[in-house]
């Protein structure tokens, strides 16, 4: 393993929403749940991030909440 | 805005020759929990006890929903509207019950109500069951139970508590509040509570005051307290490990580069070029890669290489400190520490996202 953070999850670029400073990204996986991410603008240019591109969604399971009904 | 329940004006305490508290204005909202949280030493029980009215300040007044209280029968007066809860549940040697009911009669309160209202409040906290047991034989979880019933039962207006769960053992504090945090979410009784515990903290208070050598250095919102300190002492006790001094040497759109030592963080930030300040950055937010990760592959705009100097089990996760030409502190999971086998000596890159950085500008 090459990374510390426990969830790397792949999926397509859904959407692109650009702001001043940042950027808002939303993955789609394949089990059709949606990720949202806000990123540097200047990071997504750097990724090169379009719509419909692979890319993963890397999360600490420290930053992840749990809910029930 | 609520008018406050409580206010304390220039509220100013001298032991000896030490300054142990000197507060401007601290203000209790209706209906608010208000933690006080601080470092031993800090002032936090002085404030408690003097906002209680158990304790005479040297200097500084108390109102009351506006009003300044004023003579010795007013402070009794409002007393009786307060309950305290300590560390210790202070039961007397008799049943529990007459435990819960004593502070009732003590208020005038006839004897059936007594005991209908000591049996409701044992119940919402579990131990109905234990109301005819003598109190001694209670453990120390229950006896806290029933100490925080009886100062409910006295359906309080403010209710005061000084690290009520601290002696109980993890399961059985955590067994409470749970239990604490519902009571309060249905009866929103103003109350104010000093702790050490940040997590207490986060899953009890509606408002957090950060309190250190007797000042209140930072009050506010929970998540804008701990993610937003206004000073080193704040962050340092709210958790934020990684407190490092820096100057801004680079402003573009938003993005503040920030020298320290010699090593470069991008921040999201509009602070000027020129600017001294202190990064501020949570070890949860720092993520480990082997040095053969392309860093270019991520969004995370901060790639540190460094040097593991540092390896420190905390139960199910691991505190890395790594020298990137100053020390980090990434706390990581055990697994993922395991399976990435971390040594001491060990080169490694730790990223983190501009957004976790937190920027105070020093005046």
């Amino acid at each position: 393993m090459k990374l510390s953070a426990r969830n790397i999850l792949k999926g397509k670029v859904k959407q692109i929403k650009v702001g001043a400073v940042n950027t808002e990204v939303t993955l789609k996986l394949a089990s059709g749940v949606e990720v949202v991410s806000i990123i540097t603008k200047e990071s997504a240019e750097n990724l090169g991030l379009a719509k419909g591109k692979e890319a993963y969604a890397v999360i600490k399971a420290s930053s992840v909440m749990i809910a029930v009904d | 805005m609520n008018q406050a329940v409580l206010e304390a004006r220039q509220l100013s305490m001298v032991l000896g020759e030490r300054q142990v508290l000197q507060i401007p204005s601290f203000q209790v909202l209706p209906g608010e929990t208000l933690v006080i949280m601080g470092p031993n030493g800090s002032g936090k029980t002085t404030l408690l006890l003097c906002l209680a009215l158990l304790l005479k300040p040297t200097a500084g007044s108390l109102a009351y929903h506006g009003t300044t209280v004023k003579d010795a029968a007013a402070e009794l007066q409002l007393r009786r509207r307060f309950a305290v809860v300590f560390q210790e549940p202070l039961l007397l040697d008799t049943t529990v019950l007459k435990n819960v009911t004593m502070g009732l009669h003590l208020r005038g309160i006839d004897s059936q109500e007594a005991k209908q209202r000591a049996m409701e409040w044992l119940g919402r906290f579990g131990i109905a069951a234990l109301a005819e047991q003598s109190a001694r034989t209670l453990s120390g979880g229950e006896a806290q139970r029933a100490s925080l019933a009886r100062a409910l039962a006295l359906q309080p207006e403010v209710l005061f508590m000084d690290e009520p769960f601290a002696n109980l053992d993890a399961p059985t504090r955590q067994a409470l509040i749970e239990d604490f945090e519902r009571i309060l979410r249905e009866t929103k009784v103003t109350t104010v509570m000093v702790t050490h515990d940040r997590n207490e903290a986060l899953t009890l208070a509606n408002r957090v005051a950060v309190l250190i050598e007797g000042n209140l250095r930072q009050i506010g919102l929970p998540h804008e307290v701990f993610a937003s300190p206004t000073d080193e002492g704040v962050a340092g006790f709210v958790g934020v490990e990684n407190v490092l001094p820096g100057v801004v040497s680079a402003q573009s759109k938003g993005i503040a580069t920030v020298t320290v030592e010699n090593q470069k963080i991008d921040a999201v930030s509009e602070l000027p070029a020129g600017s001294r300040v202190t990064v501020c950055l949570h070890p949860e937010d720092v993520t480990l890669a082997q040095p053969a990760v392309e860093a270019t592959t991520s969004s995370a705009r901060n790639h540190l290489t460094g040097t593991v100097i540092k390896v420190f089990p905390i139960g199910s996760q691991v505190r890395i400190t790594i020298d990137c030409g100053f020390p980090l502190i990434a706390l990581i999971t055990r697994r993922s520490f395991e399976e990435m086998g971390l040594v001491t000596g060990q080169n490694i890159v730790a990223s983190f996202k501009a957004s976790s950085i937190y920027l105070i500008p020093h005046r």
